[in-house]
C-alpha cells in the first residue's frame, strides 16, 4: 500500500475513531462542566425547583429555537434566519447520514447497525447549499454593519473548520470521485473538523441545548414565564 | 488612588452621603474616579468568585451574528452605530477585561462603566433575541455588581445606594417621615372619605402595602389614592412602619449587599405583621428587586417571596375581575389609549396579562403598542438612566423609539404604571415637544372612574 | 484575521481544486471488460452499482476463482445467502480486506472509485 493509502487507511479507520472519541468525550466533558458550573445562589435561579414549570420551559426554549418561524428572534431577521438554517441542515444531515460516512463508521466500529443514509442527490443538495451558506457567512462577516465589529479570529476558525470537509467532499462529488489526493484532504478535514470542534466555537453543538435549557429554566422559574405554566412567548 | 469622594467603599453613614451630595453633578467625583486604581488580582477575584458557567459559556460562545443589535432600543435609535450592538457592549467591557486578566485601567474601567450605565438599562430585550439564549441584560447587571465593587459607578447611583444604606429609602425619608406622611393623608382624605383609614402596622392584615420614597416625598397624594381604593374595595389592609420601602436603586448600581439588605427589611415586617400577601406599589424595579430577585438575595431557595407577593396591577385586575372594584360605564375612558409595558414586570414576571385585563375594564379603544407585551421596548430610562446626568443626552436619543411606538398607536393617553417609564414618557414628550398626548399611573385613573358601593360614605361639597 | 487570511485560505483551495482536477483527467480507465456488482442491497439513489474490471481482478486473485466464487462461478460472495441487511457490510469487508492484503485497489474510504457513475453509465451505454 501506498503511503498515501495507508494514510487514508488510518484516517478513515483508527484515526477517525479517535478524532470522534476527542469529539464525542469533549461535547460530554463541555455539558458536565456546563451543568456543574452552574449555581441556584449566584445565577439566582432556582435550578431545583418548580419542576412544573421549569420542565416546559427547557422545551419550549429549545424547540422553538430549532424551527425557523417558532420565534420572534427568527422572525425578527428573515434573510439571516433562512441562511442560518439552510448552512445547519447540511451541516447536521450530511455528516451524519451520508452513505459514505454511515458505511465508514460500521466499518470501523465492526457492527452492523448504522444511520439511515441519504440519496445522493439529496446530500448533493445539501452539500451544495452548506457551502453556500458558509461563504455567504463569511462574507456577511466582512461587509455587515451587525458583524464587521464583533468577528474574531475563532469565528473564522469555525467557518473555516466546517467549509474545508464540505468543500473537499463536494468537490470528490462533483469532479475528482477517483482521486486519491482529494480523498485524503476531505478525511484530514474532516477529522480536523472533529478533533478541534470541543474547543472551539463548534462547542455550540452541546452548548446551545445547554444555554437554552438554562434561559428556560431562569424564564420559566423566576421571569416572563412563570404565570404561563413556565412557557415564555419567545 | 481612593478619593474622599470616589473609591471602592459603598456610602453607608450620613456624614458621607451629605459630602457626596454636596460635589454638584459629581463634578469632583468624575475627577478623583480617573486617578482610582485598579488591582488586577482584586478585579479577577471579584469575577472568578462570583461568576458561574452560565455567564462564562455566553461570554464564550456568543457567534457574533449581530441579531441582539435589531432588539436593542439604543442600536435602533443609533444610526447603526456598531458599538451599541448588545454584543458588542458586553465583549468589549466585561469581556475584554477577562481577556486582559484585569489588567486595565481607570480610563478603560469609566468607559465601561458609561457602557453599563449608559448604554444599557438591563431591559433583558436583546436575551429574547439571541438564538443561544446569552441575555447581556443579566450580564451587564453583574457587571455592575462587578464595577460598585471596584468603585467605577455613576455618581447618582453611588448617592442611590447609599441613601438606602443611611434611610432605609431611595430618599431621604425616614420611617417618622413615612408615618407622618400616612397619617396626614388619612386625615385629609377621611373628610372625603368618612371611615377610611391608613392602619400602620395592624398584624394578621390580608394585605401589607409598600410603596416609593419618592410617592412619601412628592406626591403623598398617590398614599391618599391607595387609601381610597383599598376603603372602597373593602380590603383588610396596612402599612409597616419599618420595611415600607420597596424600590431598590441598589439594584440599579450593583450593591448586592445593599439590595439583600432593603429585601430583608421588607420580609422582616413580613414576619412581624403576618400579612396574607403583600402589594407593591405602581413600580417595576420595585418588583423585580423584591420579589423576582428578592427571595434570592434573601437565601429563599424556592427563589419565592415568603409570602404572595403582588405588584399593584395584580390587585387592581383580581379587585376588577372579583367586582371589589366596579367601573362606572360612563366614565370609562373613551378616546384611544395605550398601554407601556414595564420590562421589569411584564417580560422578567409576566404580568403584562393583568395589565391587559385592567384595559379591558377601563377603557373602550385600546391601542396595543407594536410590539407589545412580553416583546415591547423598555421606556428607555429604565435601570437608573433616568436619574444620572452624564447620560442624559444619550437617554434622549433612546427615548425616540418609545416615542414612536406610542405615536405609532395613535393613541392620546399611555397608561404607564411604573415610576420609572412614567418619568421617561415625561422627559420624552418634553424633549420631543410633544403636547397633544397625555400620561398616567393607573390609580388616579381608577378613581375617577370608580363605583362607590353603597356602603361607603362619600362627602362631596 | 481579516481579508488577507481569506484570500490566502481561497488561493490554496483553488490551486489544490486545479492540481486534483488534472490529476484526475490523467488517470487511465483501466482494464475492460466491466461487471457489474449487483444484488448488494443498496438502492440506486444511495450508492451507483459497483462496476469493476474482471480482468484485474483475476489478476491479483492469482487465477483462484474461489477467492470470490465462494459457491459456484455464477455466484459470488456468498451474496445470495446473506440476509439483504447483511449484504453490504458483508461485501465491503470481503472486497476491502483483500485490497489491503494486496496493497493493491481502492480502500474503503475511497467510495467512489468503486462506485463510479462514470463506469456504469459507459457499462449501461455500452449493452445498449
Amino acid at each position: 500500500m501506498s503511503s498515501l493509502q495507508q494514510a487514508i487507511s488510518f484516517l478513515s479507520g483508527t484515526g477517525m475513531l479517535i478524532a470522534l472519541a476527542v469529539f464525542v468525550l469533549g461535547c460530554l466533558f463541555h455539558v458536565i462542566r456546563y451543568i456543574g458550573g452552574l449555581d441556584a445562589k449566584k445565577d439566582r435561579v432556582a435550578y431545583g425547583y418548580h419542576a412544573d414549570r421549569s420542565v416546559p420551559g427547557i422545551f419550549a426554549s429549545i424547540f422553538k429555537w430549532l424551527l425557523p418561524c417558532a420565534t420572534a428572534g427568527w422572525r425578527s431577521a428573515p434573510l439571516t434566519t433562512f441562511i442560518f438554517f439552510c448552512m445547519h441542515a447540511g451541516c447536521v444531515l450530511v455528516p451524519l447520514f451520508v452513505a459514505g460516512h454511515v458505511v465508514l463508521l460500521k466499518s470501523a466500529l465492526g457492527i452492523e447497525a448504522g444511520l439511515p443514509m441519504l440519496p445522493l442527490a439529496v446530500a448533493d443538495v445539501l452539500a451544495a447549499v452548506t457551502i453556500a451558506g458558509v461563504l455567504i457567512c463569511a462574507v456577511r462577516r466582512l461587509v455587515s454593519p451587525f458583524q464587521k465589529a464583533l468577528t474574531s479570529g475563532a469565528d473564522w476558525l469555525i467557518l473555516f473548520l466546517t467549509g474545508a470537509p464540505f468543500v473537499s467532499g463536494f468537490l470528490v462529488r462533483v469532479c475528482c470521485p477517483d482521486s486519491a489526493e482529494l480523498m485524503l484532504v476531505h478525511l484530514v478535514c474532516g477529522n480536523l473538523f472533529l478533533l478541534l470542534a470541543p474547543f472551539t466555537k463548534l462547542s455550540h453543538i452541546v452548548l446551545f441545548f445547554m444555554s437554552r435549557a438554562q434561559l428556560g429554566m431562569e424564564y420559566a422559574i423566576k421571569r416572563g414565564g412563570q404565570t404561563r405554566g413556565g412557557v415564555f412567548d419567545w | 488612588m481612593e478619593g474622599n469622594l470616589c473609591n471602592s467603599r459603598p456610602i453607608d453613614t450620613e456624614e458621607r452621603l451629605k459630602e457626596l451630595m454636596a460635589d454638584k453633578g459629581g463634578a469632583e467625583y468624575y475627577k478623583q474616579m480617573e486617578s482610582l486604581d485598579v488591582d488586577p488580582a482584586k478585579v479577577m477575584d471579584i469575577i472568578n468568585s462570583s461568576m458561574t458557567s452560565k455567564i462564562k459559556t455566553w461570554l464564550n460562545n456568543c457567534a457574533h451574528c449581530g441579531m441582539c443589535a435589531r432588539a436593542c432600543h439604543f442600536w435602533l435609535t443609533s444610526d447603526k452605530d456598531a458599538t451599541q450592538i448588545p454584543s458588542y457592549k458586553i465583549q468589549s467591557t466585561l469581556g475584554e477585561i477577562i481577556r486582559r486578566k484585569g489588567h486595565v485601567d481607570a480610563k478603560f474601567m469609566m468607559d465601561a462603566m458609561d457602557t453599563a450605565w449608559g448604554k444599557c438599562t438591563c431591559c433583558n430585550r436583546c436575551g429574547v433575541y439571541c438564538p443561544l439564549g446569552i441575555d447581556t441584560g443579566v450580564m451587564m447587571s453583574y457587571f455592575r455588581g462587578v464595577l460598585f465593587k471596584l468603585g467605577f459607578i455613576p455618581w447618582e447611583m453611588k448617592i442611590g445606594s447609599g441613601m438606602h444604606r443611611v434611610y432605609h429609602a431611595q430618599m431621604d425619608v425616614t420611617e417618622e417621615d413615612f408615618v407622618d406622611t400616612c397619617d396626614w393623608m388619612a386625615e385629609e382624605s377621611a373628610e372625603e372619605w368618612p371611615g377610611l383609614t391608613i392602619p400602620v402596622d395592624k398584624e394578621n392584615a390580608d394585605i401589607m402595602y409598600i410603596l416609593n420614597a419618592r410617592e412619601v416625598k412628592h406626591y403623598p397624594n398617590d398614599i391618599a389614592e391607595t387609601a381610597i381604593l383599598f376603603h372602597i374595595a373593602g380590603e383588610n389592609w396596612t402599612v409597616p412602619s419599618s420595611g415600607w420601602e420597596n424600590t431598590s436603586l441598589t439594584m440599579f448600581a450593583g450593591d448586592w449587599e445593599g439590595c439583600k439588605m432593603n429585601t430583608q427589611r421588607i420580609y422582616d415586617a413580613i414576619k412581624r405583621l403576618n400579612p396574607k400577601s403583600v402589594v407593591g406599589t405602581e413600580c417595576g424595579h420595585a418588583h423585580r428587586a423584591t420579589v423576582v430577585e428578592g427571595p434570592y438575595w434573601c437565601g429563599q431557595e424556592s427563589g419565592d417571596p415568603p409570602v404572595p407577593f403582588y405588584h399593584y396591577v395584580e390587585w387592581v385586575a383580581h379587585a376588577l375581575r372579583e367586582g371589589k372594584l366596579k367601573i362606572d360605564p360612563a366614565k370609562k375612558l373613551k378616546g384611544p389609549v395605550t398601554l407601556q409595558d414595564s420590562c421589569n414586570y411584564v417580560r422578567n414576571h409576566g404580568l403584562g396579562k393583568y395589565t391587559r385585563e385592567i384595559m379591558s375594564y377601563i377603557c373602550e379603544d385600546f391601542r396595543d403598542m407594536t410590539p407589545s407585551g412580553d416583546h415591547n421596548f423598555c421606556c428607555g430610562g429604565g435601570g437608573g438612566l433616568n436619574g444620572i446626568g452624564r447620560y442624559r443626552q444619550w437617554r434622549n436619543v433612546s427615548l425616540k423609539n418609545k416615542l414612536d411606538q406610542i405615536q405609532n398607536t395613535g393613541a392620546d393617553l399611555v397608561v404607564a404604571p411604573c415610576h420609572n417609564c412614567w418619568d421617561a414618557i415625561r422627559d420624552m414628550f418634553e424633549v420631543y415637544e410633544i403636547k397633544t398626548i397625555k400620561w398616567s399611573f393607573l390609580k388616579p385613573l381608577l378613581i375617577s372612574m370608580v363605583e362607590i358601593p353603597d356602603n361607603i360614605e362619600h362627602v362631596t361639597e | 484575521m481579516k481579508t488577507a487570511s481569506i484570500k490566502r485560505i481561497a488561493f490554496s483551495l483553488a490551486v489544490l481544486a486545479g492540481i486534483l482536477f488534472l490529476g484526475q483527467q490523467a488517470q487511465a480507465d483501466g482494464d475492460a471488460p466491466f461487471i457489474k456488482i449487483a444484488k448488494t442491497g443498496i438502492s440506486a439513489e444511495k450508492m451507483p452499482a459497483v462496476v469493476l474490471s474482471h480482468e484485474a481482478h483475476i489478476k491479483h486473485a492469482d487465477d483462484d476463482c474461489s477467492v470470490c466464487h465462494t459457491e459456484a462461478e455464477d455466484k459470488y460472495l456468498n451474496i445470495d445467502t446473506l440476509a439483504p441487511a447483511k449484504r453490504q457490510g458483508a461485501v465491503h469487508a470481503a472486497c476491502a480486506s483483500c485490497h489491503i492484503q494486496k496493497g493493491k485497489g481502492p480502500l474503503l474510504a475511497q467510495c467512489s472509485s468503486c462506485h463510479s457513475q462514470q463506469r456504469l453509465a459507459n457499462l449501461d451505454s455500452k449493452k445498449k
